[in-house]
């Protein structure tokens, strides 16, 4: 500040100091399009002498005869010198300067230049997931913005993906974005009939995407209030541009393998290892009991191993060597994508449209994932004043699905199963006598489809009172429909519970609708620059569902409902909600130097209890551009952009369920009669949960923006956290939501954009880091269990492993050792009986950080760019290890690894305790099974060639590239199962987190491209 | 012009906002808030079925009130063979206050007290005609699952001073749907205490309830329930009285083959009181955890050699209610192979053994037949040799194994009988365990005790604090 009034000293002094000046006048214009640029900087070289141009792009500046240079500057221009000479009169065109913060950036209601931003949006453009081959293009979005944890649950496709802008703030509302398409929130709700979570995102074809934005801070987010907590996903679809018809084609064939997959015991060893825990067993029988395995676990004295195989096992043979996970994975899977695109248009009418068509198999038996989507977005100005559009969107999209990740007839659960028992009899059928159930009579008897319709659109019409007054009005519709339908034939009944073959179909329809209706001002006098918006917005969601169950076909080959000859279940819960908002939002700028914003939006919904029906969500923010200031010119060759700014702003997370503020009474049935019961409590007073958000933050360009970055710290305060708190069980309830505690999500975000060497060859670099601090600081004492051992606990991380610590295996005698941990009693202390340990926190599923690193290369046509991703300091549960790595317990196969490592003699020093059948030996839920789950992965590799236009012009093409992309190709992580992004479908919530149970790895797809243009 | 227009499109959105701000009151479509749901007669009684449904529930009597007891209190007769922890733990002993079965059989159960409780408080809208039946209904409930969770969850009767020892917390108002915390941190009540609870709320229910009732609670049931109460105290007069009093009234007869008292749709004539399921409702968790694939069940409770040889070679017992599962060899209990049967809670053969152990233990006769003679009854209906002349009272447990094996008896029974029973494959017990364990009592949940202060420094011991 100090400098600034010395500088603006200066000016003073120089303009009284000096007689012997003349007049220089003129025009700036920009060369783009001609139009006068206001409020360009002027002034003499070497000097502090200077002036802005007004409204029509004129300046007039007196100088002093030995004076001979002119700089002009702008920002988003080209800083341009001029020798004055004998002129008086200077007229110059300034060029556009292109670079990072002179990007347009999508906000809420509106547009600003990246450079006058004061709050915090991350932006992915929609060029950088163009074919990615995944479902949904959130999972395109991982590692490409800062501070934006994107997780998929596992390798099934169609799934839930979750998303975490700046941390978890919420402990039983949603944490997830919101999301909004051209200007409407879409759908997101979950509408799976299972535990494992579908998308409704995945409907949304990524390559019709012009840009994502992703609003943070409170100053970026707070325009959409009440459901803005988790941060805002802008996503704008593509436009027409006037001009020539432009085609654009495009086919992928990928290919696709697991990442990452476990080492199991292949059948003489499976058969070695297990003969060895039973002779373990058998000899601390014998010894501590006097009594013979047989005799002990089953009272018949004699038994030798095969005949426990016999007893527990059904059919198995010595030599069957079965590689379980042949059956569960397929070689065949893959994806073929085809788009087709045009655009065009004249002056007054533009338009895009584009259709795709994607088949997509997933690495497990079954699964599969096909869609089709088209879209038109037309824009047409009626006339000067008023003009009009609509976007339009459709899609459908059928998934054939897995069951959740704790069934026994998902495919991944087939890896439990020995390998000494064959899949197939002798004859070809499948073997039924199996251990646990042979999950591939599952995969032979049944299907599991589920069919989205989708529809996302919108008119809307922008009437132009004056060059600086519009109204901009929405209507938007989404409607989302869809229909899940399994059948499972008789074979199946002991995992369905159904008698004689049995189907299920819910039919769910999600109608959301909404109007945005708002004024645009903005006007710019003598330096000042005003753009404020305000208006109304009404949306509501009526959601329509019936489920229905039946039994008993006459044979497999009768499937749908209505041949099923008893209904078993009716269901549905049809239900709505609304929201009526009012917001306004004001930005000022001065001098180009000096940003200043206010924004607020009144929330009012029927979610909220009737004490509590309208929220109130301001912010402010301000930014200041130093290098505009002219003591800044000295560094400008090192220093082009540099920016300070903060906000502070409320944003609210609205409860996840419509009703959770009523007391509620349901109905239920007995035999053939109609009862009730209370089924909720009240709470009148329930609100939104509030988040505080402070944000600081340094924008810079160096070298002429040729590297460019962002720092923030921010501290997101959650008040107000809606909660369903336990209550004490003997009143009948679980549960009551209430608005109690506080959470605090505190933190870093560093981006750094580089254009390393420009030219003929050109090398760019790209890198985003973020780290996010999340801590429960109130929680009223309660505890909310999730997952297997996670839990939300005050002073915790939200979702910390809490359980018994493991302390490896006693060197004289192979037993598994728990530290005791007693609270009370601080020590090392170990034991081997389970029962004595106390639980403790154990681990944390939350990253220290996150961020990737983008590398492009391009040299004449060709183009390489690869995306490493990285995600640190998690931890993972296996859940599955009880069984999979439970030191020979029980039949289920075993790692490889666990019998390599096992205790075996006195003295072996070992962290895998003695294999012994039947008895517990470490295979208790424990640390045991927690792992670092870090990983490095090489996200994406992009390799391209486009043929030069001379070349193809004879074939009347515009464009022709040939591509190969990788996706996953690469994974570095010292989890040892399978792949370390996981969690569990069945379990995953905002405290089920890190939590493995027979996942699927994640997908590894190479695939091979071309694109043409005409 | 434009002043016209800017001024119709105001009015547009005024008429707007005054019609979206009806549209921010939604009601629930698929429930009914609390003002709406119990202002009337029909009212309540649905709200009676409504806590039948919930007493079926899979949690409580649907099946795992009475398979805690059987894992907990096994003598070498079963194993648990399935993937789930929470029981194999039971069957272990080595369950923790982290159980999750134990948890939700606590909190179910307690769901359906408070539904008890607010149909006692609501009975103004009830005409007098009704009131009586449905209080003792409402009461049967209540005094019955009171008896179920003192016997789970705190010490036997005869262990120790009943009225020192913790029973359960006695709830006995219903929870205002408005929620007031601290009217509902309440402490444990002792051992004598909530036996004295039960005792009047079924007392009262044999007094209010009709003869007749369906498959509703009868006068009858309430005997029923207060026979086993008694019986567990060791009041042996009573409990043959109660039972007498049941067998007597010409109201049950057995069956007469013994498995047609299982597997049945509707009601046998021996059920006293039973669960009803039917293919759209209610959820037979012991079908789940005890039938074979073939049925569509876990398999994952199998009886072991121990038990099978309690019988004679021409058992009905035997022959008809064990048999071998197909794939896996393993022997089964055949008391629940269909899915959709209902669950028998009280059957009649049960009050003719409460009568002989009464009888024989009091050295009083109630009713018209000598100990001998209702152990014959069950006897003779399995083909089974006739009873000793002078039965023993182990006599008399061997045949409650027998006749009522996987109801829901064998903790119980050990607790009275004062068994020390063996678990095989429990290594850090060396696998026995006197009749009066620790872990034959089941932890207070560990999150009962984190959402209640009143129960803190009240856990059972052998499970923490």
């Amino acid at each position: 500040m100090r400098k600034f009034l010395l500088a603006v000293m200066a000016c003073l002094l120089a303009y009284v100091g000096y007689a012997q000046q003349k007049t220089i006048r003129g025009t700036v214009t920009s060369s783009e399009d001609g139009a006068a640029a206001p409020g360009v900087n002027v002034f003499v070289k070497g000097t502090t002498n200077g002036t802005t141009t007004d409204v029509s792009g004129n300046f007039t500046l007196e100088i002093d005869e030995g004076q001979n240079t002119l700089i002009f500057s702008f920002i988003g221009f080209k800083t341009v010198e001029m020798e004055i000479g004998s002129r008086t009169v200077l007229d110059i065109q300034l060029e556009p300067n292109v670079t990072e913060l002179s990007e347009v950036i999508v906000v809420g209601y509106g547009t600003q230049i990246k450079q006058d931003l004061t709050g915090n949006v991350a932006s992915v453009s929609g060029k950088d997931i163009q074919n990615i081959p995944v479902p949904s293009f959130d999972q395109a979005m991982q590692g490409r913005a800062a501070g934006v944890f994107i997780e998929s649950g596992n390798g099934k496709l169609g799934q839930g993906i979750k998303v975490r802008v700046r941390g978890a703030a919420s402990v039983s509302a949603s944490n997830e974005p919101l999301y909004v398409v051209d200007g409407i929130i879409v759908t997101t709700d979950n509408l799976s009939s299972t535990d494992a979570p579908t998308n409704p995102l995945a409907n949304i074809n990524s390559n019709d995407i012009e840009s994502m934005e992703i609003l943070k801070d409170a100053a970026a987010a707070s325009i959409y209030g009440s459901r803005a907590a988790n941060g805002v996903v802008l996503i704008t679809t593509k436009r027409g541009k006037a001009g020539k018809t432009t085609f654009n084609i495009n086919y992928l064939k990928g290919f696709s393998s697991p990442t990452r997959t476990a080492k199991w015991l292949k059948g003489a060893q499976y058969y070695d290892a297990f003969k060895e825990a039973f002779d373990n067993t058998d000899a601390i029988l014998q010894r501590d009991e006097g009594a013979d395995f047989g005799s002990y676990m089953y009272d018949e004295p004699g038994m030798t191993f095969d005949d426990v195989l016999d007893t527990e096992l059904g059919d198995w043979s010595r030599n069957a060597n079965e590689n379980w996970a042949d059956n569960a994975y397929r070689d065949d899977a893959g994806i073929d994508q085809f788009d087709i695109s045009a655009s065009g248009g004249t002056d007054k009418t533009r338009f895009f449209t584009s259709l795709q068509i994607s088949d997509q198999t997933g690495i497990l038996i079954k699964d599969r994932y096909k869609k089709i989507s088209g879209r038109a977005n037309l824009d047409h100005q009626a006339t000067e004043k008023l003009s009009l559009g609509i976007n339009f969107s459709l899609s459908r999209s059928i998934n054939n699905r897995l069951s959740d990740d704790n069934e026994f007839t998902t495919p991944m659960q087939l890896l439990a199963l020995p390998p000494i028992q064959p899949a197939y009899n002798e004859d070809g059928t499948l073997n039924k006598n199996t251990v646990y159930f042979n999950g591939l009579i599952s995969a032979a008897n049944s299907t599991n489809e589920t069919t989205v319709l989708r529809n996302i659109s919108n008119l809307f019409a922008v009437y132009k009172f004056t060059p600086n007054l519009t109204f901009r009005s929405e209507f938007g519709i989404d409607i989302l429909n869809q229909n899940e339908e399994r059948w499972s034939g008789r074979e199946v009944d002991s995992q369905t519970g159904y008698i004689n073959g049995g189907a299920f179909s819910a039919w769910k329809n999600v109608l959301n609708y909404s109007t945005n209706n708002y004024f645009s001002f903005n006007k710019l006098f003598n330096g000042h620059n005003v753009e404020a918006i305000a208006g109304m917005s009404f949306q509501k969601t009526e959601r329509d569902e019936t489920t229905a169950s039946a039994q008993t076909f006459p044979n497999d080959a009768f499937r749908v409902l209505n041949n099923a000859s008893v209904i078993t279940d009716v269901g549905g819960t049809p239900t709505d909600y609304s929201f009526l908002s009012y917001f306004s939002r004001v930005n000022y700028k001065f001098s180009n130097k000096y940003l200043l914003s206010l924004s607020g939006r009144i929330d009012g919904s029927s979610k909220f209890g009737k004490d509590n029906r309208y929220g109130f969500f301001p912010a402010a923010s301000a930014g200041w551009i130093i290098s505009q200031e002219q003591f800044a010119e000295a560094f400008r060759n090192t220093i082009s952009f540099l920016k300070m700014r903060g906000s502070i702003g409320l944003t609210g997370n609205a409860p996840t369920q419509n009703f959770a503020a009523l007391g509620l009474y349901s109905a239920s049935t007995y035999d053939v009669q109609g009862g009730i019961y209370p089924s909720q409590l009240a709470n009148p007073d329930l609100k939104w949960e509030t988040t505080l958000q402070i944000d600081f933050g340094i924008d810079f360009g160096l070298f002429n923006d040729r590297i460019t970055g962002e720092i923030d710290y921010y501290i997101k305060n959650t008040s107000d956290v809606l909660l369903n708190r336990n209550v004490p069980g003997i009143t009948g309830y679980l549960t009551q939501f209430v608005n109690i505690g506080e959470i605090e999500n505190k933190g870093f975000e560093f981006v750094l954009n580089s254009q390393n060497v420009i030219g003929n060859f050109s090398w760019s670099t790209s890198f985003n880091f973020a780290r996010n601090r999340n801590k429960i600081v109130n929680l009223d004492n309660n505890v909310i269990e999730g997952g297997i051992l996670n839990r939300a606990v005050e002073g915790q991380p939200i979702g910390v492993f809490y359980g018994i610590e493991y302390a490896g295996v006693d060197p004289e005698n192979g037993d598994a050792l728990f530290y005791v941990n007693d609270p009370e009693n601080a020590s090392d202390e170990t034991t081997n009986a389970y029962n004595n340990a106390f639980r403790t926190v154990i681990g944390n599923p939350n990253p220290d950080f996150i961020g990737g690193l983008t590398n492009t290369f391009s040299y004449k046509g060709f183009d390489l760019n690869i995306l490493f991703q990285f995600v640190y300091g998690n931890d993972v549960y296996n859940a599955a290890g009880k069984f999979q790595r439970a030191n020979f317990t029980y039949f289920d196969n075993q790692l490889v690894e666990d019998y390599e490592k096992a205790w075996r003699e006195p003295g072996d020093v070992t962290d895998v305790p003695e294999s012994r059948l039947f008895l517990e030996n470490g295979s208790q839920e424990s640390s045991r099974f927690l792992q670092d789950a870090s990983y490095v992965r090489l996200k994406n590799l992009t390799f391209g060639y486009n043929f030069p236009k001379t070349m193809i012009r004879r074939a009347s093409l515009e464009s022709l590239r040939l591509y190969v992309s990788a996706q996953n190709l690469l994974t570095f992580t010292k989890y040892d199962l399978n792949d370390p992004e996981v969690n569990t479908d069945y379990l995953a919530g905002n405290i089920g987190q890190g939590n493995d149970f027979y996942a699927a790895p994640q997908i590894k797809t190479i695939s091979f491209g071309v694109s043409l243009g005409f | 012009m434009n002043t016209y227009k800017i001024f119709f499109l105001f009015a547009c959105i005024v008429l707007l906002q005054v019609r979206c701000a009806d549209e921010l009151k939604i009601e629930p479509q698929t429930d009914v808030t609390e003002e709406v749901a119990l202002d009337n007669e029909e009212a309540v009684q649905s709200l009676l079925v409504g806590a039948y449904d919930l007493l079926g529930d899979d949690d409580v009597y649907g099946g795992w009130i009475q398979m805690t007891s059987d894992l907990l209190g096994t003598n070498n007769d079963i194993n648990w063979g399935g993937t789930f922890t929470d029981p194999d733990d039971l069957w272990l002993k080595v369950t923790t206050s982290a159980n999750g079965q134990v948890e939700v059989t606590w909190t179910e159960t307690y769901e359906v007290i408070n539904v008890a409780n607010t149909i006692l408080a609501n009975l103004g809208v009830v005409a007098d005609d009704e009131r009586a039946r449905i209080e003792g209904e409402a009461k049967f409930i209540r005094g019955m699952l009171y008896f179920e969770l003192i016997r789970l969850f705190g010490k036997d009767w005869t262990d120790g001073d009943p009225t020192t020892n913790l029973g359960v917390p006695l709830k006995l108002t219903p929870t205002n749907l408005v929620y007031a915390p601290e009217e509902n941190f309440i402490g444990r009540s002792t051992v004598a205490q909530v036996y004295a609870q039960a005792i009047s709320d079924l007392t009262a229910a044999e007094e209010l309830l009709p003869e007749e009732n369906g498959f509703f609670a009868t006068t009858w049931a309430a005997k029923a329930v207060l026979a086993r109460v008694y019986l567990q105290q060791q009041n042996y007069k009573e409990a043959s009285l109660k039972a007498s009093e049941v067998i007597e009234s010409g109201n049950y007869a057995l069956v007469d083959r013994v498995d047609r008292a299982f597997n049945q749709a509707f009601n046998s004539s021996e059920d006293v009181f039973s669960i009803q399921i039917t293919n759209q409702d209610g959820e037979n968790a012991f079908q789940t955890f005890y039938a074979s694939r073939d049925f569509n069940g876990r398999r994952d409770i199998r009886v072991r050699g121990n038990y099978v040889n309690l019988f004679e070679q021409n058992d009905d017992r035997l022959k008809l209610l064990l048999y071998e599962d197909g794939t896996s060899g393993r022997i089964l209990s055949g008391k629940y192979k269909d899915q959709f049967a209902n669950v028998s809670v009280i059957r009649l053969a049960e009050m003719y053994l409460i009568r002989a152990e009464g009888n024989l233990m009091s050295g009083e006769q109630t009713g018209p037949n000598t100990p001998s003679e209702d152990l014959q009854v069950i006897r003779s209906r399995a083909h089974a040799s006739d009873a000793p002349a002078n039965p023993t009272i182990t006599d008399i447990y061997l045949e409650r194994k027998r006749e009522l094996g996987f109801e829901g008896h064998f903790l119980h029974d050990v607790h009275r009988s004062k068994t020390n029973i063996t678990q095989n494959a429990n290594n850090t017990e060396n696998g026995y365990f006197e009749w009066n364990h620790n872990m034959l009592v089941l932890p207070i949940p560990q999150r009962e005790v984190d959402a209640n202060p009143s129960l803190q420094g009240q856990q059972n011991p052998g499970y923490g604090i």
